[in-house]
């Protein structure tokens, strides 16, 4: 290229004499993932900047945390007679249950999926779910962190899930006992909720009433514990309660009146639940049923200054419980081959 | 015109006392001196600052062996140019990691004057940004590169970058399959 300078400089500098660390921030600043991948295939040095350690964690503190969510998957409540449920997301895998027989995962993007049977499903007895002369529920698939294709993963299989935080994952027993997977350690431990609450009502379920305890998980508490709320008091009372490692039970840290805090007058056929929407963080979404006349008033709970917001019902009734879906990592071109881990951790209950 | 004013100040400042010019000069790795003022280059990268205050700048030229003359040029323009309009650098710097602040957008006179540079003036514009320590004209120089990438097939970035595609035939099947969806041209 003849150019107008007295003394061009002999020089060929390409892009690939930019070293590494420079070539990151470059890669960093893409501007969507589709480009990302793009940069990634067109030769080696480029796939291995963007297959580095924490270039995703670098590119989410850059982008946000959002920057390969392609949108969400929801559980259809509706629809449900091929009997998979979907209970867990995790970049761009799904976790679903199969009538207490099975799990499945599935990356829906790369059109694979596996089904992983449970133990105590004894070939011989359909209906059965016996192993070790116990019975075992299913009530959730969960994909773990580290989990990132469909050539490596672990899925836990436990009761209902509560949420995680901070690492941890917290699922509530039939008997006001809560389970807690540490994610790092994978390590479990049992805590129980205060005594004197009572249990609430599932009337979601057409009506069914489950000794179910109305508890959610809304954030970490000091120490790295967690911090939950419940509703008690035969479904009127709200509390927010802690729990730290290593202790058996969990603190009541305040209790209030639900009726008292919404405003509306307390009555003997009112009860309180929680309506599970997408956000299970701060923000939960509750309801608030008369049993005679069916009727349901619906709130938004903030809880760290806890007040409740009245919300409109079709808005809170459409937000179900719904999943994000992400596209599959840039993990997916390093062609990595885990060896495939399946740790099955069930509880037992007779 | 801001350079020849500053030059002239600085002339006039060395007759008052040597040591409180208020311009630094940088030689390039091929020998040639640069002027810029010292407040900007203080205020814009971080190793400048600290050459300054460490009263390591030789008044001489100060030997800059890894940035050649073309990079340095640029970077004194950008320093003498358009100081001004730029945060310190050493805040910024001081208070967040570069590498994961969010990026703030290139202003306009920034995307101008990245424009304008040739490829190789751009890589050696970067790798000179990084080696002064002057993050905002990494950010704005990385970006720029960035944005070369946009909207094109791994083919036409390598068109692009003049990259030589190093991976065997059966390692762009495997990657064709997997990223599939990534690509325009399947």
């Amino acid at each position: 290229m003849a150019c107008g300078r007295d003394t061009p400089p002999p020089r060929s500098t390409s892009i690939l004499d930019v070293p590494d660390d420079l070539l990151e921030l470059v890669l960093l600043r893409v501007h969507t993932p589709i480009c990302l991948f793009r940069a990634a295939a067109t030769c080696k040095p480029w796939r291995r900047v963007v297959s580095g350690a924490g270039f995703l964690d670098r590119l989410r503190a850059i982008h946000g945390p959002h920057f390969f969510l392609l949108g969400h998957y929801c559980v259809n409540t509706v629809d449900m007679e091929d009997g998979h449920v979907l209970t867990d997301s995790h970049g761009s895998l799904l976790a679903f249950v199969h009538d207490n027989a099975y799990a499945v995962v599935s990356d829906p993007w790369n059109r694979q999926y596996q089904a992983l049977h449970f133990p105590w499903v004894h070939p011989g007895f359909d209906a059965e779910r016996y192993f070790d002369n116990c019975h075992y529920y299913s009530l959730g698939a969960f994909l773990l962190d580290d989990v990132t294709n469909m050539s490596g993963f672990r899925a836990c299989t436990i009761k209902q899930f509560l949420g995680r935080v901070g690492g941890s994952i917290l699922w509530s027993g039939w008997d006001g006992n809560l389970l807690v997977l540490d994610e790092s350690s994978g390590e479990f431990s049992i805590f129980r909720l205060p005594p004197a609450m009572a249990p609430g009502v599932d009337v979601m379920n057409n009506g069914v009433v489950y000794p179910l305890y109305e508890t959610r998980v809304v954030g970490g508490g000091a120490t790295g514990g967690v911090r939950m709320v419940s509703v008690v008091g035969g479904g009127e009372q709200l509390e927010v309660l802690t729990w730290t490692h290593g202790v058996s039970e969990c603190t009541v840290e305040r209790r209030v009146g639900l009726c008292q805090l919404a405003n509306i007058g307390a009555s003997l056929g009112l009860s309180w639940l929680f309506l599970d929407n997408a956000t299970a963080s701060t923000d939960l979404v509750l309801g608030a049923i008369l049993s005679d006349t069916s009727t349901m008033k619906v709130f938004s709970l903030d809880v760290e200054t806890m007040k409740l917001h009245r919300m409109k019902k079709s808005m809170a009734l459409r937000a179900q419980k719904v999943f994000p879906y992400e596209l599959p990592g840039p993990q997916t071109i390093s062609a990595c081959c885990d060896v495939t881990i399946f740790s099955n951790v069930v509880k037992g209950a007779r | 015109m801001e350079v020849d004013k500053g030059k002239g100040e600085a002339e006039e400042t060395r007759k008052v006392a040597e040591a409180d010019r208020d311009t630094v000069t940088l030689k390039s790795s091929d020998g040639k001196l640069f002027e810029v003022s010292k407040e900007a280059a203080a205020r814009l990268s971080t190793v400048l600052a600290g050459m300054i205050a460490g009263g390591s700048i030789d008044d001489n030229g100060t030997d800059l062996k890894q940035i050649g003359s073309e990079a340095l040029e640029n970077v004194v323009d950008y320093c003498n140019k358009h100081a001004n309009s730029i945060p310190s650098a050493a805040l910024i710097s001081s208070s967040i990691s570069f590498n994961t602040a969010p990026f703030k957008e290139p202003e306009e006179w920034e995307r101008k004057f990245v424009d304008r540079l040739s490829h190789d003036a751009l890589f050696d514009l970067v790798e000179a940004a990084n080696f002064l320590g002057m993050e905002r004209l990494l950010d704005v120089t990385c970006h720029k590169i960035s944005e070369m990438m946009k909207g094109k097939s791994p083919d036409q970035i390598r068109e692009v970058f003049n990259i030589k595609n190093d991976y065997t035939k059966e390692e762009l099947e495997e990657i064709r399959q997997e990223l599939a969806w990534a690509f325009y041209d399947d």
